[in-house]
């Protein structure tokens, strides 16, 4: 393992003396110009590297043309808003088929930054918008340099969007490979994908460590040739609200109000929490009500827009007191704890591997047990009977179930609610980060959750 | 000559130091090449002596210019100007069809004038490139002390005049004055008289005829001969004209004449042609041309077509290539492409590609990335309609070990340059791999383009490398250099390549022969043609006889490597061959037949067959034109010496059944 070159030869020792740590945090856009769970945990780590004596942390996260007058003329990095150590990487010329940018100037200022700046520790959140290439940049302009990498979905080994499910059916996926990744996109054929992972490897082989949220991941990347030793398992941690001290509108009796919070696109999930309404009104259950919160329906397929928009003016259509479903529409962050307060589950339906659910972070940070999905990410953070149930990945008879259990249970809601440990905070991630920046090993972080792996 | 010519050409005046201290003056008005043909005119005022010789020195060449090479003409201008008396005769022309050097275009000479009386003066003129028809009208326009049109008009027929070598011969032909209509000009193509109009006319048409400027002629229709015999075609344009006899015509079948005719038995109603030379043809589009069609009974049946289809020598190129395919033959197409081929219109073909060639890889645009000049291998990569193989090569090569490689991309796709300029300055800043771009003007094909390239290797060893290439092991670098080390077989030697698939894809090739049945005018015959095999396609690539040392009858292109100086005494590639294909298994066979068969060792790569650029039909069409050519150089050869099958007789390969024994 490739030991942090530091100033002096006590180096290594974050807040222990005079040898300073310099971090830079590489990330996938600026989560205040673009949402995002990637961006949100890189933001939320460099904020709690910045806090952290003897570290000097650095953040260079990328831009996109979402915000064009923050693309100065002739400028390829530039600041942010006055904040010291935050930068943005103003993303041009990607290619979303090799992951880089075709752009001289761009890779050359980055070159320069790097030179400039010098970290011992270069963490990249992702590659996308960034460029795979600009690890190899690193290694050849900082050879001395510990280059961290945390992988936040399967986007390496997956090019459907790194989600891992099959474009054609839909179907979850555990292994790729030319001729099945052909299968899922054949207008490209199997040597191309034999080359995108030659080329995606070429790069990764640079990196010194890799991160994981969730333990599962782990499989997945050794099975696909990331040596397994190389990789860590360090979950996301997060500054989140104090639940107020508000009482919740419905402090006791039957917990009969479910929420989902999340993008209405399609593998979210939340069809599968409309077809379960549909069976448990079959069934005779109707005291019960879910509250959607999100939106983006815009990036989901048409199909799904429109089943969505079907089911939506139907239920609008019921009289007030027949209707089990409540459409809230968007939220910000700030909106959270209120709609928290609402719901008495949440429910995280989602049709992917889920990597790690901040959602999940979310609602334990407000004290709700989660109904999930049993695979992935949700699988491996949720105890079934423990914290919350889990239920059969798409399969809205199950999901129906588990409602109809949660809110008929007597004790259930207290028993789980009291099973719940809270999410790890942004200082337990930071220092279980700067253990594998200096080669200890996050795994002896007490806070990290439970690593049960699911295997492929 | 233009004005503009006129200034551009009188670039210098010099006196030289004469007995007696008296100066010569002179002026080069015009030198013009065409290859071996050369004319300059000017005047010298050689009062008091005579002219003993004109000296050309051109890039250390000289030739020496006298007697009836030279012509004194009338110049009235230079009288005046010298207050000479008239009919003084002060002008000069030197002309010849013979030069002993082929006379570089665009470049600046030095003619030096010798006079009888021990004096010289000389004067420094840039040449300017003209066909040899041209040189000739120049001559004779100063002989004739007349405008070049005008000597043109004087001289009749302007095909005439390819033919004479001096001044006499041009003499002779504006002597007799032509009749009203001249001979045809007889390019080893036929020569006609003119025959009577047809009485019942023929249904025929011409679809097109492209010309390119540069030399070459195409003409494409369809004609029902089937009753009067079509005996030649002529094309007759203002500056020039063409006759092809039937035998040098492509007939092919054309389903839609069939259908017009209601002709339903198969019949090649259809025919095309080219003529190619490296004369330039005065072309004017809007001028057309009239095209004659001559027939066994001597009738005449004419059709003017208002314009002709200008097109770069290139797009005449592949304009050919694309008729080959899209012929429709009764039998085996190879065949049939083959026999049609043998008339003429191969030839025509190779030596058309020759020139398109010659034109794409005339001053390639080099540009080095790097700091380091010493090498011990250079890998030379072709790229063709894609740019991100340079990225991909230099990422997969450069977490190998590789010290003492360098990488010289050579492009034929010219709208990619900048492209792969971008590509290789990333490169530079991302890998520690030294890249020389050479970007080619054109389409120069596989073989000629990686000529180009290996001029700018700084390297003894040169490694011949398809961009979908890629490494299968860290160490490759060493295990090529150690291949082109050792003794035996270290010369020339091809490596094992690998499918994605983990399959065998290369392992050596051999030949075989094909047997194709024509239906050639309505005679049914065969026709042996090679055919490039790869030995074990498909099979596991741990086959234990590819993990043997050993001699093949060839390798593929796509990874070759062979020591510099054995590449440059072979010439490199031939650029015969159009595009790619069988120009790789022609190097080959010309290494084995100077006494150097080629190896196989194991050093394994992946290669991506024919991901690495793009391919078209005319690629296919220079593929039915490449393995005619292929077939017609080694098809005796191979079956003299023992080199066809899969297990070849020649003892050169002993070893190999030794191996898979």
């Amino acid at each position: 393992m490739k030991a942090i070159a530091t100033d002096s030869p006590a180096a290594g020792e974050p807040g222990r003396g005079s040898p300073r740590l310099k971090v830079l945090v590489v990330s996938l856009y600026h989560p205040e110009l673009i949402r995002g769970g990637a961006q949100q945990v890189a933001y939320e780590l460099y904020q709690g590297l910045a806090a952290t004596d003897g570290v000097d942390a650095t953040l260079l996260a990328s831009a996109d043309q979402r915000w064009p007058s923050l693309f100065k003329s002739g400028a390829r990095i530039t600041g942010f808003d006055q904040r010291p150590g935050e930068y943005l990487f103003l993303s041009r010329e990607y290619d979303h088929w090799w992951h880089r940018s075709g752009n001289v100037e761009l890779v050359e200022r980055f070159c320069q930054f790097l030179a400039e700046t010098r970290p011992d520790v270069v963490h990249f959140h992702h590659f996308l918008t960034l460029g795979i290439d600009l690890l190899s940049a690193t290694r050849r302009v900082l050879p001395e340099a510990k280059i961290v990498f945390t992988f936040h979905e399967f986007l390496s080994i997956c090019n459907a969007n790194g989600q891992m499910v099959r474009t054609f059916d839909r179907s979850l996926c555990t292994t790729a490979s030319a001729v099945r990744c052909h299968q899922c996109f054949p207008n490209h054929s199997p040597e191309s994908f034999f080359m995108r992972e030659n080329w995606l490897k070429a790069h990764l082989g640079k990196v010194d460590r890799f991160t994981v949220p969730s333990a599962f991941m782990i499989d997945f990347y050794a099975r696909w040739g990331i040596p397994r030793e190389k990789i860590e398992h360090v979950t996301n941690g997060q500054q989140l609200p104090a639940p107020d001290a508000e009482p919740s509108v419905q402090p006791s009796g039957p917990r009969k109000r479910f929420g989902f919070f999340g993008q209405l696109v399609d593998n979210k999930g939340v069809q599968v929490i409309f077809q379960a309404v549909t069976h448990l009104r079959m069934s005779g259950v109707t005291d019960f009500v879910v509250e959607i919160n999100g939106d983006n329906l815009a990036y989901a397929t048409p199909e799904f827009r429109a089943a969505f928009e079907a089911f939506r003016a139907a239920e609008e259509a019921l009289p007030a007191a027949e209707r089990n479903i409540v459409f809230n529409g968007a939220y910000s962050h700030d909106e959270l704890p209120r709609r928290m307060r609402r719901v008495d589950w949440c429910i995280v339906p989602s049709l992917w591997w889920e990597i790690f659910g901040l959602v999940i972070s979310e609602a334990w940070n407000f004290g709700k047990p989660v109904i999930a999905s049993d695979v992935g990410g949700m699988a491996e953070r949720i105890g079934h009977d423990r914290d919350g149930l889990l239920f059969a990945v798409g399969d809205a008879r199950a999901l129906a179930e588990t409602m109809r259990r949660a809110v008929t249970e007597e004790g259930l809601w207290a028993k789980l609610e009291a099973g719940i440990r809270k999410p790890a905070t942004r200082e337990e991630m930071t220092n279980a980060m700067l253990r594998v920046y200096r080669g200890v090993g996050a795994a002896e972080e007490p806070a990290t959750q439970s690593t049960g792996t699911l295997g492929g | 000559m233009t004005a503009d010519d006129e200034a551009l050409l009188i670039l210098e005046e010099v006196e030289r130091a004469r007995p007696r201290d008296q100066k010569v003056r002179l002026s080069i008005d015009l030198v013009g090449a065409a290859g071996r043909n050369l004319v300059i005119g000017g005047w010298i005022d050689d009062r008091g002596s005579t002219i003993d010789s004109v000296t050309v020195e051109a890039r250390g060449s000289k030739a020496v210019l006298s007697g009836g090479q030279l012509r004194r003409t009338q110049r009235t201008d230079v009288e005046s100007e010298l207050r000479a008396p008239a009919g003084s005769r002060l002008g000069l022309v030197a002309f010849t069809g013979d030069l002993a050097f082929a006379m570089p275009p665009n470049e600046v000479v030095r003619v030096v004038i010798a006079l009888a009386d021990g004096r010289a003066a000389s004067a420094v003129a840039r040449v300017r490139s003209a066909s040899p028809v041209e040189v000739r009208l120049e001559a004779l326009a100063g002989l004739l002390a007349c405008s070049v049109t005008e000597a043109r008009r004087r001289l009749g027929s302007v095909e005439l005049v390819s033919s004479a070598r001096d001044f006499a011969a041009l003499e002779a032909l504006t002597a007799e004055q032509p009749a009203a209509v001249p001979a045809f000009a007889d390019d080893g193509l036929v020569v006609m008289d003119w025959q009577a109009p047809r009485a019942t006319s023929v249904a025929l048409n011409v679809d097109a005829v492209a010309v390119s400027p540069d030399g070459g002629i195409f003409v494409v229709g369809w004609i029902d001969d089937r009753e009067a015999k079509l005996t030649g075609i002529r094309l007759v344009a203002p500056a020039w004209h063409v006759s092809f006899a039937a035998p040098k015509l492509a007939r092919v079948r054309r389903r839609d004449v069939e259908q017009a005719l209601g002709v339903t038995a198969a019949t090649r109603f259809g025919f095309w042609g080219l003529h190619f030379s490296a004369k330039g043809l005065a072309v004017s589009a809007q001028a057309g041309c009239t095209i004659e069609f001559v027939f066994a009974d001597g009738s005449l049946q004419s059709l003017k077509l208002p314009h002709l289809r200008q097109v770069e020598q290139a797009e005449l190129r592949n304009v050919v290539l694309g008729q080959i395919v899209a012929d429709e033959h009764v039998g085996s197409v190879q065949v049939e492409a083959s026999n049609l081929l043998d008339g003429g219109i191969g030839d025509g073909i190779v030596a058309l590609n020759r020139a398109v060639v010659n034109r794409a890889t005339a001053g390639p645009h080099v540009i080095r990335f790097g700091h380091r000049t010493d090498f011990r291998m250079s890998v030379v990569v072709c790229l063709y309609g894609r740019a991100e193989f340079l990225m991909l090569q230099a990422a997969a090569y450069s977490a190998t070990k590789m010290g003492g490689v360098e990488f010289v991309y050579v492009s034929n796709s010219p709208e990619l340059a900048e492209t792969l300029v971008k590509e290789a300055r990333i490169a530079t800043l991302l890998y520690d791999v030294p890249i020389t771009l050479v970007i080619l003007s054109g389409n120069a094909g596989f073989g000629a383009a990686n000529n180009v390239a290996v001029d700018y290797c700084r390297s003894r060893v040169v490694c011949i490398m398809n961009p979908d290439v890629f490494p299968r092991s860290a160490g490759w670098a060493e295990a090529l250099l150690d291949g082109a080390s050792s003794g035996a077989g270290g010369t020339f030697f091809g490596t094992p390549l690998h499918y994605d698939d983990g399959s065998l894809m290369h392992g050596g090739m051999y030949f075989e022969t094909d047997t194709g049945i024509s239906f050639s005018g309505n005679v049914i015959s065969e026709r042996r043609l090679l055919r490039v095999e790869h030995y074990d396609k498909g099979t596991p690539a741990e086959a234990a006889k590819q993990m043997v040392t050993r001699p093949v009858p060839a390798v593929t292109g796509a990874l070759m490597v062979v020591r510099r100086p054995w590449y440059e005494r072979l010439a490199g590639f031939s650029p015969d061959f159009v595009f790619g294909h069988y120009e790789d298994a022609d190097l080959c066979l010309r290494s084995f037949a100077e006494g150097e068969p080629v190896f196989l060792r194991n050093v394994p790569f992946w290669h991506l067959e024919g991901r690495g650029s793009t391919r078209l039909p005319v690629h296919e069409g220079g593929s039915l034109v490449n393995r005619w050519l292929f077939t017609r150089k080694w098809l005796e050869y191979a079956g003299e010496h023992g080199l066809l099958g899969a297990e070849p007789r020649n003892p050169a390969f002993a070893a190999r059944k030794a191996a898979a024994a």
